[in-house]
């Protein structure tokens, strides 16, 4: 299977709108500004996630890739990323195995992912706010 | 869902990812939880404490101390041992959820969160918790309830035959809750011997009609030790009526029993001597008395005063005085113990029983003996002979030794009175009546007792002496051929003569010597002198007659009979045909093989032996058949109103049959009438006796008999 061909797609199902409106609902008519304030916490987050990836998959470091890849798989998860949830659990559970690189996605896969992500998510927080 | 009220729930959130943090904490707040967050299990440790959270969700991936460990940790101190703890796990990952499990963890909650419901599962989880603890404070406090009651409880299906017992109630059996399955047979298996059938009995009752109360049933521990245990017992119903489940209690009263008992034990003994009180004595014989009556009994009420203890108590002083009291009660209860014909109190008496029962202290020196099952009245004489006998060994009150006598009176129920205080009063009167006599000796109330039992008391030392002094004779009464009135033969008949009294019935020495064992040697006298005489008859050249001796049930049953005919028709060299033991149904059927080893060797020596009395006592046929028999003697009392009784008459008849069949020789005694005769001889009547011939002759006129009768068969022959 190739991941390339459904990264290179920078649709909108690559946001499940669902998971976005849960969290909306956690906050009734968006008062609390929660969405806005987990949209941040989540661009914040995730750089310096997606750079550990990078690192530690150069390195050769199997736990610390895992490790990575498991906080943003459910930080991604929580916003409704799921396709980038995806591309993280299967970094993770081949980490667990002690497999890094070859055919899994790499991180640049992954922070490509983002970058589609990240403008769907500020537009998400924009109109929550 | 709304804040629960008064209390505020504390939420310790534990996650490294603040986002998480966030959403949860923001869910959380929705539902009324005040939130405090760690960022990983170190700072959740260090912030537990403070925090006094009411429940905690853990992440289990965290840097530094994962979720797993922080949970064990948690666990480990107090406060968190029983807290519920949530871990949040990956939906992916069932070896997470098996080790959350493994690490104490309450539940898990899956990731990614669906935070709608997120809320409810914490409350819910909360509340649960808040049930079970609940539950267990209920619980223990229950059970500090029942153990201080020394209550327990249990449960039982029936149709499972389920059976649940409380801490409690494993407590009081004495068993170990991880040892033993409880089921209804172990707990029947416990109880008492004596009680079981009753805790039966209340089991089958409480499956029947599901409730019994109050039962009160012995408990016997594994260690031996006894509770009394009071059992309660309720059933449910089912639609159809009958009963599913039981339910109830089991309560240890020993302690309450005991009390009863302690107070029970003041107000029924005395303090000095152990013994029952009056008061106790009282009872006890007002009880006796009724079953007597319903049963015919004889009771004894024995009165016991020691001679002039005063002077005892004035010489020595009081606390020497009261431990020969002491001494004294010890030496009577052990005598009263020991004698056989005192009854055994039983068990649910309304007073308590003990081995010292049928013994008592009225007052200072006076003491009462209760003796139930009285077969004769003069058994109590022995139980006062032998008390006194008792008080005549020596006490040792410290370096002194003392001796005592006593003075006892014997009142009889019915005799000399029908009801507890008549008899004590009367034993009483005896008891002083003793006293006048002289001390050191035992009256009866009524004086006809008195003499009987002097009477029986020389009685025994005078046949002592009578065989001594060759005081016995032999009187022969003959027996008849009833065809010929020919004399055949003859039986001896034991008489006493008297120096002073003269010639004494049978009937009045006979149970005495029965009674005292002195019937043997009298028995082995009639024995050796009845052969000897019919020898001498036999030397004299009369033709030769077979000598009839009774032998008494002692010296049958005591074994030395067939001896002591071996040495009779050995001194006297009489033919053994010539002798004839008469022997009673009764003593033949009481133990058949001995019986039947002696008439054997009875027979092997050739002596004769018939079978007395017949038709009075109980024979068994087939045993008849198998003994070595010659005669049977059918006893005067069939043949007394013959021929005019009809019934008489048949049986008479029918055992002369019979008798023929087995072919023995038949003899009726007291034959007194020509009527009687003639219709004996009609029916085949073999011997007869009696005074229609003669009476009980002595040797000389015997003699003369036989001459005669020789004199008459040579003239007509």
């Amino acid at each position: 299977m190739s991941h390339s061909s459904r990264i290179s797609d920078p649709s909108a199902a690559a946001l499940d709108r669902a998971a976005l409106d849960a969290i909306r609902a956690l906050d009734e008519g968006g008062a609390a500004g929660l969405l806005r304030r987990v949209v941040q916490l989540y661009l914040e987050s995730a750089p310096p996630l997606i750079a550990e990836l990078r690192r530690a998959g150069a390195a050769g470091d199997a736990t610390a890739v895992r490790n990575a890849a498991h906080s943003l798989k459910s930080s991604s998860a929580n916003l409704g990323a799921t396709r980038l949830a995806e591309m993280c659990k299967t970094i993770e559970h081949a980490a667990r195995a002690g497999v890094l690189g070859g055919d899994l996605p790499s991180a640049e896969d992954i922070e490509r992912e983002f970058e589609v992500l990240r403008p769907a998510l500020e537009r998400e927080a924009g109109r929550a706010a | 869902m709304k804040a629960p009220g008064a209390r505020v729930s504390v939420a310790l959130i534990v996650d490294d990812d603040p986002m998480m943090r966030l959403l949860i904490r923001q869910t959380l707040e929705r539902v009324g939880f005040v939130c405090e967050e760690a960022a990983n299990g170190n700072q959740a440790l260090e912030r537990f404490a403070a925090a006094q959270p009411d429940i905690v969700l853990l992440d289990v991936m965290m840097p530094e101390l994962d979720g797993y460990e922080t949970c064990s940790r948690l666990r480990a101190i107090p406060a968190g041992a029983t807290l519920p703890v949530v871990m949040l796990t990956g939906l992916d990952d069932s070896e997470s959820i098996d080790r959350a499990y493994e690490v104490g963890a309450t539940d898990f909650i899956s990731k990614p969160i669906t935070w709608a419901v997120l809320g409810y599962r914490v409350r819910y989880l909360l509340r649960a918790s808040h049930a079970l603890r609940d539950v267990a404070k209920h619980q223990a406090s229950l059970e500090t309830a029942q153990r201080i009651a020394h209550l327990g409880s249990w449960e039982w299906n029936l149709q499972r035959n389920e059976v649940y017992w409380s801490p409690e109630t494993f407590r009081i059996l004495g068993l170990a809750p991880d040892a033993v399955t409880p089921s209804v047979d172990r707990f029947l298996a416990q109880v008492h011997p004596e009680d079981r059938a009753a805790a039966e009995q209340a089991v089958s009752d409480l499956v029947r009609t599901g409730g019994f109360s109050g039962r009160v049933v012995r408990m016997v521990r594994p260690d031996g030790s006894v509770r009394h245990v009071q059992l309660q017992g309720l059933g449910a119903f089912d639609a159809r009526g009958t009963v599913n489940q039981l339910a109830g209690t089991i309560q240890d009263v020993t302690e309450l029993k005991e009390a009863e008992q302690r107070i029970r034990h003041l107000a029924y003994y005395d303090g000095a001597t152990g013994l029952p009180n009056r008061q106790f004595f009282t009872e006890r014989l007002a009880q006796a008395l009724a079953l007597a009556k319903r049963h015919h009994g004889q009771i004894g009420v024995l009165a016991l005063d020691l001679d002039q203890f005063k002077r005892i108590n004035d010489t020595l002083g009081h606390t020497a005085g009261n431990e020969l009291l002491a001494a004294v009660a010890r030496r009577l209860s052990d005598a009263v113990r020991e004698t056989d014909t005192l009854g055994r109190p039983e068990s649910g008496s309304p007073v308590p029983a003990d081995a010292s029962d049928g013994m008592a202290r009225l007052d200072g020196d006076e003491f009462s003996v209760l003796i139930t099952d009285l077969a004769q009245y003069h058994d109590a004489a022995k139980v006062a002979r032998r008390l006194l006998q008792e008080l005549r060994k020596p006490f040792r009150i410290g370096s002194q030794e003392m001796f005592v006598t006593a003075s006892i009176g014997l009142a009889l129920y019915p005799l000399d009175g029908e009801d507890a205080d008549t008899l004590l009063k009367n034993a009483g009167a005896a008891m002083h009546f003793a006293k006048e006599q002289g001390r050191d000796n035992y009256q009866f109330y009524s004086r006809a007792m008195n003499a009987t039992a002097l009477e029986k008391l020389s009685m025994e030392s005078q046949l002592r002496k009578a065989l001594e002094r060759g005081e016995f004779l032999l009187n022969f009464q003959p027996k008849i051929m009833a065809s010929s009135g020919q004399i055949v033969g003859l039986e001896a008949l034991i008489r006493w003569r008297h120096p002073e009294l003269g010639l004494v019935p049978p009937s009045q020495f006979i149970p005495v010597a029965e009674e005292s064992g002195l019937i043997v040697p009298i028995g082995d006298w009639v024995l050796r002198s009845a052969c000897l005489q019919n020898q001498a008859w036999r030397s004299a050249g009369y033709p030769p007659v077979h000598i009839a001796v009774n032998i008494a049930s002692p010296h049958f049953r005591q074994g030395g009979l067939v001896a002591s005919v071996a040495a009779a028709l050995k001194e006297s060299a009489l033919e053994p045909a010539l002798l004839e033991v008469e022997l009673t149904e009764s003593m033949l059927m009481q133990s058949v093989d001995t019986t039947l080893d002696t008439l054997f060797k009875l027979k092997d020596m050739g002596v004769r032996l018939a079978i007395d009395d017949f038709g009075t006592g109980y024979s068994s046929l087939s045993y008849l058949k198998r003994f070595p028999l010659d005669t049977l003697k059918i006893d005067r009392s069939f043949v007394k109103d013959l021929p005019r009784d009809a019934e008489d008459a048949a049986i008479t008849r029918a055992i002369i049959a019979m008798a023929h069949s087995l072919k023995l020789a038949v003899v009726a005694e007291g034959v007194e009438s020509a009527e009687q005769l003639a219709f004996l001889q009609q029916h085949g009547c073999d011997l007869v006796q009696g005074y229609l011939f003669s009476q009980p002759l002595g040797a000389e006129d015997f003699g003369a008999l036989l001459a005669a009768q020789e004199k008459q068969s040579a003239a007509a022959g």
